[in-house]
């Protein structure tokens, strides 16, 4: 791996949340590259800690979230180093920034749309010329997609539909020109040929912005359409990491495998929808050994002894279960 | 967000309506649940010829709905009887102290406002320490005390004891004449602004700290209370979790974006305030002989000056639809979700 | 509210100590209030009908913790025993409120169409006044006296209450055992009675009880208005209002009796907050979290 295009990297993540009914070990043990230009794609079901990832990432946590151990080593500098002031000054927003699930919740409803993208604009590009700001607004709505970008700079966030609030917030999040882009389910709340017309301008922006980024999503589909490189999580462990290609045509860990199983193909002619039999374990009690083991048909002793570690299999194709690496972690 | 003319006509319909209802529960409590009327309105030492008068004028001797008739026709000229007490017409006397009344008010709900509002936030932004306790200590108080109680005790403190603020009156007269200080809109604190009379100023000034604390009180302990509640909530809202990770800074996003989310409610529960601060003038005006409706309203229960009690009554219902409609109005300028 | 949860909520309550202290406060007024007429230590003074021309004006001592008043009755007499007024008032008004408040939003909810929105609209019009002044005015025309008190605050109260109800009856009349209970034939009586009015009861009754605070502010308002309840009845608002004209001599038997409005309000204002937190499933993380 050579780190020169290396700009972000994630090092034996560990965050817990503090609840009422116990702590909740969101995401274990989650180590992952991300380099200039690729865009990963972290799939997971929901509960899976594939958000809090994004948000450990941007330090926008909430506040009985607690970062135990790990690096998120942007650029060299260690993230979960920085100053809340250095933060949001120099990184959040501006190299790295973010896109959420909820587009109706994303923009403050007593605010204009371009309201919220100059004060964007202002802070982390520091123009001060009323009309060069609001040039920067009109053009970024235009980039987007967005038609008659002065009539939505004008408007409140309900008087916008869902799609268009999603092409303003991906404005606002580029706006700044940043390195990195988290999308964190971006498109789950959307219609259908929303979404593909989100993903598709994702695309062509991940282009002209030179963007790497990171897609949070918990549908196989859209993570084959959009990625380079696939991380699967379960229960805040990762389970398998590879190119798009390797891993939805060569799965490895059994999860994955039945993960693929599910989904339903138009050209395949199903009695009826596959699904994995049981359920997600509770996150206040998680199993002792491997998360996925009282669901998997080949569980062996030591899946429930002892969590599975990553292990390359292939170039690039990393997978954590015990069944490949017997040993594992201690 | 400007405001449709359809949004004020519903809104002015709505309020009639709601004058009309206001109006008919007061004739029916104050007409048809009484067995002999005529008695309340003819006030207790009345002779026999004095009740008989008070029946001639509430027309007890028609049937009922031509009675409300009367009733509604004497509202809308004016007419609302005449003060036993005071010997002179109701809606004159209650009319020549609405200024008084309004000044104090309005003083309460700025110090209200001015202090309320910041100490919500404080206690919303530093929750679960030490400053949140004592500010939900001193809030819970803030609800609890009898506004009586605090008037009696904070003129017993700062004039009896201490005499450092008057203990009653609008105004020294002695300074009145003095000073030649007269008044044009009623509000002493303005009128005395206009003429250049700074020592009639200050001791106006002096005259309202006390009973405007007293009365601000409640108002500025529910604006805090609201405060930190809508702050909190507005906390945990993604919206605010978007701005951050957009990389505004904390204190564009808490005091421009979250703060604007809070003061719109806020501003919206000032008109509900507004009924418990008005009922409140009652008693501190009372205790501070400040000569306003509450003064007036007070006065007239303490003498069981039936006609005027039930013109006050009248008086604040109307005007507390009114500031509702008012602040109604307020709140969706502010509010662009609301619907016009 | 089921039982778990009202465990939860004592739970929450007792790891708070500001929580505490409002129940504490809350069960000393209602035992005071029952036990009054037998552990006043002047029980004459306390009903007020003696006259002690001697013991005019006393300052606090041991012997009268309160000191005594223009009549020479001990203050603390009288204030033990008001707390047994306070506690009837209190519980009369919102007793009375609840007793006009729920058929009244049961049937406006059930029903709905035409006749239900004229409920809800009467409702409001009585909510378009001020807090207290309609009582004022129906205090002012029934006269002064207790019951009369109780009946001008219900009057004014519950509306209130049949808006809270109205609100929980339109949320469950249309839930899937409403239904089943209208497809097997039952007649709308019984469902509203038996299988509506169960469910919509928990909130209503527990925001009633926590308003007794309230009402005992707004009788003492009244009283001090001279519409509240006849002298020499030792109701905490009447007893600061017969200290008033005598404040400047014996500023004592003003103080006190506010004091205690000021201390049983208080505690029921600190155990609404907590039973309100405690029954938030999202305040509730945030409880536990400040004890981590």
């Amino acid at each position: 791996m050579t780190s020169g295009n290396v700009i972000l990297n994630i090092k034996d993540l560990n965050v817990n949340y503090f609840t009422l009914e116990g702590v909740v070990k969101a995401v274990r043990g989650l180590s992952f590259t991300l380099r200039k230009g690729e865009s990963l794609c972290i799939v997971g079901e929901s509960g899976s800690g594939k958000s809090t990832v994004g948000l450990t990432i941007i330090r926008a946590l909430p506040s009985n979230a607690v970062i135990t151990s790990g690096e998120v080593v942007f650029n060299d500098v260690d993230l979960l180093s920085l100053s809340e002031e250095e933060m949001s000054n120099k990184i959040r927003g501006k190299e790295i920034s973010m896109i959420f699930q909820d587009p109706a919740a994303t923009f403050n409803p007593l605010f204009t749309i371009g309201q919220t993208l100059s004060d964007v604009v202002r802070h982390h590009l520091g123009i001060k010329e009323k009309d060069k700001v609001r040039e920067h607004v009109q053009s970024m709505l235009r980039t987007v997609g967005l038609p008659d970008p002065e009539r939505v700079a004008r408007s409140y966030p309900h008087e916008l539909s869902g799609g268009m609030l999603q092409r303003a917030a991906i404005a606002v999040a580029l706006s700044t020109n940043p390195k990195v882009l988290i999308a964190d389910e971006p498109t789950t709340m959307l219609d259908v040929t929303l979404q593909a017309q989100i993903l598709d301008l994702l695309r062509k922006l991940k282009e002209e912005f030179n963007l790497s980024m990171i897609f949070i999503t918990h549908n196989l589909g859209v993570a084959a359409e959009v990625c380079d490189k696939i991380l699967v999580m379960y229960a805040g462990v990762p389970f398998e990491e590879g190119s798009c290609e390797e891993v939805l045509l060569r799965p490895i860990h059994p999860y994955t495998k039945k993960l693929l199983e599910c989904v339903p193909r138009a050209h395949r002619r199903v009695g009826r929808l596959r699904y994995i039999p049981g359920m997600l374990p509770d996150p206040k009690n998680l199993p002792r050994g491997c998360p996925f083991a009282p669901r998997c048909e080949r569980a062996t002793e030591p899946c429930n002894e002892r969590l599975p570690k990553m292990v390359e299999v292939r170039s690039g194709h990393r997978v954590a279960c015990h069944i490949l690496a017997p040993g594992g972690e201690h | 967000m400007p405001v449709s003319k359809e949004y004020i006509i519903k809104r002015t319909f709505s309020l009639i309506g709601v004058v009309f209802g206001a109006t008919i529960i007061t004739f029916i409590i104050t007409r048809v649940v009484p067995t002999r009327p005529e008695l309340l309105w003819a006030g207790p030492h009345a002779t026999l010829e004095q009740i008989e008068r008070a029946r001639e004028i509430l027309h007890l001797n028609d049937p009922i709905y031509v009675q409300l008739g009367y009733y509604l026709r004497d509202l809308l000229t004016g007419n609302w009887g005449v003060s036993w007490r005071t010997k002179s017409p109701v809606l004159p006397g209650i009319l020549s102290a609405l200024p008084a009344t309004l000044e104090l008010i309005i003083v309460a709900f700025i110090i209200a406002m001015a202090i309320g509002i910041p100490l919500g936030i404080v206690a919303a932004l530093k929750r679960g320490t030490v400053i949140d306790h004592v500010l939900r200590v001193v809030t819970v108080i803030g609800a609890s005390a009898p506004v009586f109680w605090l008037a009696l005790i904070s003129q017993l403190i700062f004039s009896s004891w201490l005499g450092v603020l008057p203990s009653a009156k609008r105004i020294n007269e002695l300074l009145v004449i003095e000073t030649g200080f007269h008044p044009i809109t009623g509000f002493y604190l303005i009128d005395s602004l206009i003429q250049g009379n700074i020592p009639a100023f200050t001791d106006a000034l002096r005259h309202i700290i006390l009973p405007a604390i007293v009365l601000s009180f409640y108002p500025m302990c529910l604006s805090a209370r609201m405060t930190r509640a809508l702050m909190i909530e507005v906390l945990n809202e993604w919206h605010v979790r978007s701005a951050l990770a957009w990389g505004l800074p904390k204190r564009i996003v808490l005091y421009k974006y979250a703060l604007k989310n809070v003061i719109a409610p806020v501003v919206a529960s000032l008109g509900l305030s507004f009924g418990y601060t008005i009922i409140g003038a009652f008693m501190v005006e009372l205790v501070f002989v400040w000569p306003g409706i509450g003064m007036y309203a007070a006065m007239s229960l303490l003498s069981f000056d039936y006609p005027a009690v039930v013109g006050c009554v009248l008086f604040i219902a109307i005007f507390y639809t009114l500031i509702n409609t008012v602040v109604d109005i307020i709140h969706a300028i502010i509010d662009p979700r609301v619907k016009l | 509210m089921s039982f778990e949860e009202a465990r939860l909520i004592f739970k929450l309550i007792r790891v708070n100590p500001i929580s505490m202290t409002g129940l504490i406060i809350v069960t000393a007024f209602v035992v005071m209030g029952l036990l009054a007429p037998y552990i006043t230590p002047y029980p004459e003074d306390a009903w007020g009908l003696t006259y002690n021309i001697e013991k005019r004006y006393l300052p606090p001592s041991l012997e009268h913790p309160f000191g005594t008043d223009e009549m020479g009755r001990d203050v603390f007499s009288r204030v033990i025993l008001g707390a047994r007024f306070s506690l009837l008032i209190s519980v009369g008004v919102v007793g009375l409120a609840l007793l006009i408040g729920i058929p009244i939003g049961l049937v406006a909810g059930y029903l709905g169409g035409r006749a239900g929105t004229l409920l809800m609209r009467i409702t409001d019009m009585f909510l378009a006044f001020p807090p207290l002044l309609l009582a004022i005015a129906l205090a002012a025309t029934l006269g002064r006296g207790l019951v009369n008190v109780i009946i001008a605050l219900a009057i004014s109260w519950w509306p209130w209450y049949s808006r809270l109800v109205y609100v929980q009856v339109n949320s469950i009349k249309n839930l899937p055992y409403v239904d089943a209970a209208k497809i097997i034939g039952l007649s709308p009586f019984k469902i509203m009675v038996r299988h509506v009015l169960p469910n919509a009861l928990t909130p209503v009754t527990v925001q009633a009880a926590l308003d007794m605070g309230s009402a005992i502010l707004e009788a003492a308002g009244l009283s001090f208005l001279g519409v509240g309840v006849k002298p020499p009845t030792p109701e905490w608002g009447l007893l600061v209002s017969e200290g008033w004209a005598t404040i400047n001599i014996a500023w004592w038997s003003s103080l006190f009796p506010g004091l205690a409005i000021l201390v049983t309000v208080i505690g029921f204002n600190l155990l609404a907050d907590a039973v309100r937190e405690a029954m938030d499933p999202r305040l509730r993380k945030a409880i536990v979290m400040r004890r981590l």
